[in-house]
């Protein structure tokens, strides 16, 4: 068994009347990818917050390595590396002035900077525009170099809100290909997103956080488990909708029919012997369907099992 | 080493700013040109090409003269009182450059000329201005001055020049009647061709020490500074003045602008990195004050530097100029702190930028330009309800060599400063708790 990288326990955390994080608690350990995957506004940032130190929970605690936030911040933090949802650089000087600045803050000086920034730099493959003003740098290039602050000091675990927001579909790759590969160097990794796809892709264990809750957790496989690996299929209609749920019922291997959002979801076992049972049933009660879209078991249909609704709502 | 590490990259953005050193070293420069160009010359040593405003003076001679001050030749006229001596002296040549004379009979007339700003000036010779002068020497001698309020630069030069030639005078005369006096208690009483040669005599006296005077006048004498200007020259005076006024304004507005950057890195989320980083937050925000200490300090060393070259401007002892210095450093990063703390974004500190660090620091050097105007007496008190008047009151202090009211005011500025740290360390502390 692998040692704890990563430990909270019942994190608590309100702003005014808004309970962000509730009662909190789970475990990464080392050299794991672990996602924390629900909507905006979920509370994972505010659960990083409180990990990184800094946000101060009003309940629980938080241990990196077995060093206590609280108590031993300095050492905790050394141990971490932060790659912030919001690009956080100096705009105003060059990529590697920006490096240079963080590795110092992280304690890094002399010779053993300039290399470890060359590295990095390396590693972001920024090495050509390194002496470049960062407010020149595309989109992309500036993601990477936040990324690559967060890696300046070799940190043990690894800390990645969202860090695909907003950019490119090339540089989103780079950035999950250099996921994995720093997990593959044996770094610890959480990282938070809303993208479905991406803690797919990622992930050794995903913790599905609502309303600042941790709803499901596990491994992908055992989260699709909790809807029982059942088809999806998603109809829009013109005609009665209770007549059409009441005919859907009805038919063999239809698990639950529910509405949402002014479209029916039909939970089946097997979509495609079933789809032409639907059209007839449909038709049987004068419902005329518009559009159908099948979908086999994910995380996507895991969050709307739990919660009732889409995960990008 | 990170608290330096923190200020060395501030101080390294700052200095990438074309804005910043705008404001830092390009405006104050630029506004002193600006006046070295208006009066004249931009060059400051001591043969510099200055071209003073010329002023256009009434002068109204109301002496009635002195028995001692009879038939006398002056400039090649015969005048009866030393009132005669002095306008003939005003309407010399040497005088041309600066002041452009008429003459009225009656003090309403030459007032309403003033009134009307057909002249700057107004000088009114009392009838008693020879008596007085042969008498008592200047203290009980009442030229009015009556002065277009919307001029001050000419009117107090003019009023300087009298009053340099009156204190001429006044010496020529009380040596005059001291010296009768002594010869008739002896029993030696001169004859007129013998008074005329004695009188002559003291005239040349009068002379040399008007000369002295007219190389001495200042445009904004610290009333009571009481230590003299320690260079003469009108110019490095004056500009010296402006340089100095500039240089608290704008250092107000580096030290307020390095301490905005705790709001632009928040905003911008390198604040947040900062604090997820094992540094403290003490550690963070005593870089901050560092680099607005060095920010402010190699903006007061350059532009006392440069303006030493350029305009020959001479600052004063090394010694009272470094507590100067210490003050307004602490003074102007206290300040940026505080004002900083008031802010809960850059759009609100833009508002202190606009508004509040332009009006405290118009009001704190406001004495610079209201010297010789009648608001003057005001303005020697009201500067003093902000620290950038504490600040200039000081420098002025430092210019005159007292060295008492140099260390009182800077105490002033460092309780100013104590103050403002206080309120707005608390502030920002609690801010990032």
């Amino acid at each position: 068994m692998k040692e704890i990288a990563v430990k909270t326990l019942n994190l608590d955390k309100s702003f005014d009347d808004v309970h962000a994080v509730n009662d909190v608690s789970f475990e990464i350990h080392q050299g794991e990818i672990f996602s924390l995957l629900g909507p905006n506004g979920a509370g994972k940032t505010t659960t990083i917050g409180m990990i990184s130190g800094l946000l101060t929970p009003d309940a629980g605690e938080v241990w990196l390595l077995g060093h206590s936030v609280s108590s031993e911040p300095k050492k905790a933090k050394a141990a971490l590396g932060v790659v912030p949802q919001e690009i956080a650089l100096y705009e105003d000087i060059s990529g590697r002035a920006n490096l240079n600045f963080w590795g110092k803050m992280y304690g890094l000086r002399g010779n053993a900077l300039s290399k470890r920034v060359d590295e990095v730099l390396a590693l972001i493959g920024l090495e050509d525009r390194a002496k470049g003003v960062v407010s020149k740098y595309s989109g992309g290039m500036k993601r990477r170099l936040n990324v690559g602050v967060a890696l300046l000091h070799e940190p043990q675990i690894l800390v990645m809100d969202e860090p695909t927001v907003g950019i490119d579909p090339q540089s989103r790759r780079k950035i999950l290909d250099s996921v994995k590969n720093l997990r593959d160097q044996g770094i610890t990794i959480l990282y938070t997103t809303h993208y479905m796809e991406e803690a797919q892709e990622l992930s050794d264990r995903i913790a599905i956080m609502d309303n600042g809750e941790i709803i499901a957790r596990g491994t992908h496989d055992e989260l699709i488990d909790i809807v029982g690996e059942l088809d999806r299929i998603t109809l829009t209609i013109s005609g009665d909708p209770v007549k059409a749920k009441d005919a859907w019922q009805e038919i063999s291997g239809v698990e639950d029919v529910f509405s949402e959002n002014g479209v029916i979801h039909l939970l089946v076992t097997d979509s495609n012997r079933i789809l032409s049972g639907v059209f007839e049933a449909a038709a049987s009660v004068d419902v005329h369907i518009n559009s159908v879209e099948i979908q086999e078991p994910n995380l996507e249909a895991v969050f709307l099992h739990l919660t009732g609704r889409a995960l990008r709502d | 080493m990170k608290t330096l590490s923190i200020a060395i990259k501030d101080l390294w953005r700052a200095f990438r700013s074309y804005f910043a050193l705008a404001f830092m070293f390009g405006v104050p420069i630029l506004m002193t040109v600006l006046f070295a160009f208006l009066f004249g010359g931009a060059g400051g040593d001591e043969d510099a090409n200055f071209t003073l405003p010329v002023t256009d003076v009434i002068l109204v001679n109301q002496d009635e003269g002195n028995p001692y001050v009879q038939d006398l030749e002056y400039g090649g006229e015969i005048v009866d009182s030393l009132g005669e001596v002095l306008v003939t002296i005003l309407k010399g040549e040497e005088f041309a450059d600066i002041m452009d004379i008429a003459t009225k009979d009656s003090e309403s007339q030459a007032k309403a000329e003033v009134d009307a700003q057909n002249a700057g000036l107004a000088v009114i010779i009392p009838p008693d201005f020879s008596n007085a002068l042969s008498a008592q020497g200047t203290e009980d001698v009442n030229i009015e001055f009556y002065k277009d309020p919307d001029l001050s630069l000419g009117p107090q030069i003019v009023q300087s020049v009298v009053m340099g030639i009156v204190d001429g005078f006044s010496s020529a005369t009380l040596s005059y009647d001291s010296i009768i006096k002594a010869l008739e208690s002896e029993g030696v009483v001169l004859t007129a061709e013998e008074r005329m040669a004695l009188i002559d005599a003291l005239t040349q006296v009068a002379d040399t020490a008007l000369e002295e005077n007219t190389a001495d006048l200042t445009i904004i004498p610290p009333a009571d500074l009481g230590a003299e200007e320690d260079q003469g020259n009108f110019m490095t005076t004056l500009l010296r003045g402006i340089m100095g006024g500039m240089m608290i304004f704008y250092a107000f507005y580096t030290g307020t602008s390095a301490a905005q950057t705790i709001l632009e890195e928040e905003e911008n989320g390198t604040l947040a990195r900062l604090f997820i980083s094992p540094t403290d937050t003490r550690t963070i925000l005593n870089g901050k004050l560092l680099a607005g200490v060095l920010m402010v300090s190699v903006q007061i060393v350059i532009l006392m530097v440069f303006s030493n070259l350029v305009f020959g401007i001479h600052w004063g002892s090394f010694g009272l100029l470094a507590v100067f210095s210490v003050g307004l450093v602490m003074l102007t990063n206290s300040f940026g702190i505080f004002a900083i703390s008031l802010a809960k974004s850059t759009k609100q500190a833009g508002i202190l930028y606009g508004a509040v660090l332009t009006f405290t620091g118009m009001l704190g050097i406001s004495g610079v330009f209201t010297g010789g105007t009648p608001v003057e007496e005001a303005f020697r008190f009201l500067p003093l309800l902000v620290p950038q008047g504490w600040a200039m009151r000081t420098i002025e202090y430092v210019w005159s060599a007292n060295i008492g009211k140099t260390l009182l005011f800077s105490v002033g500025m460092i309780a100013w400063s104590l103050v403002f740290f206080l309120i707005g360390n608390a502030r920002i502390k609690r801010r990032y708790a």
